[in-house]
């Protein structure tokens, strides 16, 4: 298509029917097989692990990939439009990891304070009642019930 | 000095070899040349302005990622935190409605872009239908986020402190120390525990709903910070349905405008705009479905 005419018509690239449809069986087959892989680990199927994560998320980007490159047309428009998208990506990459970087490692330098707070304040309740217990039933008697007050001036009778 | 707001006097017909034709409203500028009406005068061509409007557009939706991306933010913390919750609360969202409303957003993307290629084409009934199509499928996507809201209404899911745990209570009900466990427990700290166990929060039980199938508290989720999860579900579902909202207005307004013939290939920038927004909201949708309902 010529770039532009005097009429204003301009050279936009035009999506062929082929393309259009080859994206949305491509984007409802990865939907399928996502789902297919969480159903088969719940039932124990396919035991992932630690790596159902990654590879959710890596279905998830590639369909996100398939929408912005064909549907929105980055693969056709030039660099401006899929350098401002690829960097917004950019940036929520710094801010998840930079967070990640404090609320993830907070015990390292300062022990406990990964804890929450209401357990945190149930641990120290836990433990002043056991102390409270302990105190009570390990206190000692007095030595001497009725001190000479002259002799020991600073003797305690109640304990 | 010519008058730039004289219109030509016979309507420009042509047949640029596609095969249809379009009257074009032609202006004479300053310059004494002739242009399209659209043409803004800070613009050089009408394809400079497309790709002036669409960039713009482009990075509007840079900040709409980043919204999404806070909530996103907060999802992940929260999950590194508490991945049992994570794992126990996910099993209360319905894996096949999430994935029907998967295909149905992807599938509102596909007629969106359809609807921009039969305005590209000057075809006014591909341009409306698929417009409608995408209002529809919009529609569907809503309507089923309705029914599964009002399931998780009725058995007492609510964000925060509302939700309703299965004894009936709120978790705003409950005390601080009510589920804390001791660490170490001696046994003959364990009688002396049942002595200094304090007291309950307010409860508000009936008894008789303990057990029911349907009633609220009846999801049989024990954990006390299940509130968390769906503040979290809440918040995120809702604002993205928020967008799903705003979006259906903005294609009915495009697909109302069509009808009175505003968009041809010669000037079609609010469609193409309105579908970039479209996809934007498909794809958050499409990250949010594995974390929220698969994971």
């Amino acid at each position: 298509m010529s770039s532009h005419d005097e009429n204003g018509h301009a050279g936009h690239h035009v999506n062929s029917p082929s393309v259009l449809i080859r994206t949305i069986l491509i984007l409802v087959a990865l939907t399928t097989l996502t789902v297919c892989l969480a159903l088969a680990e719940r039932a124990g199927i396919i035991p992932l692990g630690g790596l159902s994560v990654p590879i959710a998320l890596a279905i998830a980007g590639t369909k996100a990939t398939f929408v912005a490159m064909y549907f929105m047309g980055l693969k056709y428009d030039g660099g401006t439009n899929a350098l401002a998208f690829v960097a917004g990506i950019v940036f929520l990459a710094v801010f998840l990891s930079f967070t990640y970087l404090d609320t993830g490692f907070r015990d390292v330098f300062e022990p406990g304070s990964a804890v929450p707070i209401d357990l945190q304040t149930a641990e120290q309740a836990e433990l002043e009642a056991r102390q409270t217990r302990l105190y009570e039933t390990t206190v000692a008697p007095p030595l001497v019930a009725a001190p000479d007050t002259l002799l020991l001036p600073n003797a305690q009778t109640t304990p | 000095m010519a008058d730039h707001t004289t219109t030509v006097a016979e309507p420009h017909e042509h047949d640029d070899g596609h095969g249809h034709e379009h009257h074009d409203v032609m202006l004479r500028g300053y310059d004494g040349e002739l242009h399209p009406a659209h043409l803004q005068h800070y613009f050089a061509t009408p394809q400079q302005q497309f790709e002036a409007s669409r960039l713009g557009m482009w990075l509007f939706l840079v900040t709409e990622i980043l919204l999404f991306g806070g909530m996103f933010v907060a999802y992940a913390i929260f999950r590194a935190w508490y991945p049992e919750l994570f794992a126990e609360a996910s099993t209360q969202l319905n894996t096949l409605m999430g994935a029907l409303n998967t295909i149905v957003l992807l599938a509102s993307s596909l007629t969106v872009a359809w609807a921009i290629r039969g305005a590209q084409r000057d075809n006014q009934k591909v341009l409306f239908w698929n417009l409608i199509a995408t209002v529809a499928l919009a529609g569907t996507f809503m309507v089923v986020k309705y029914f599964e809201y009002t399931h998780k209404f009725d058995l007492g899911i609510f964000p925060g402190e509302h939700f309703v745990m299965p004894d009936g209570s709120t978790i705003g009900d409950l005390g601080p120390l009510a589920d804390a466990e001791p660490l170490v427990l001696l046994e003959e700290d364990a009688a002396a525990l049942v002595e200094h166990t304090p007291a309950q929060g307010e409860q508000t039980v009936a008894d008789e709903h303990v057990g029911e199938a349907h009633g609220p508290g009846s999801h049989g989720l024990t954990n006390r910070r299940s509130g968390i999860f769906f503040s979290i579900y809440y918040v995120m579902t809702g604002i993205h349905g928020l967008h799903v909202l705003i979006g259906m207005i903005a294609i009915s307004i495009l697909a109302w405008q069509s009808r009175r013939g505003k968009y041809s290939s010669v000037y079609y920038t609010p469609v193409e705009n309105v579908g970039l927004y479209w996809h934007v909201v498909d794809i958050i949708w499409i990250f949010l479905f594995p974390l929220m309902y698969l994971i």
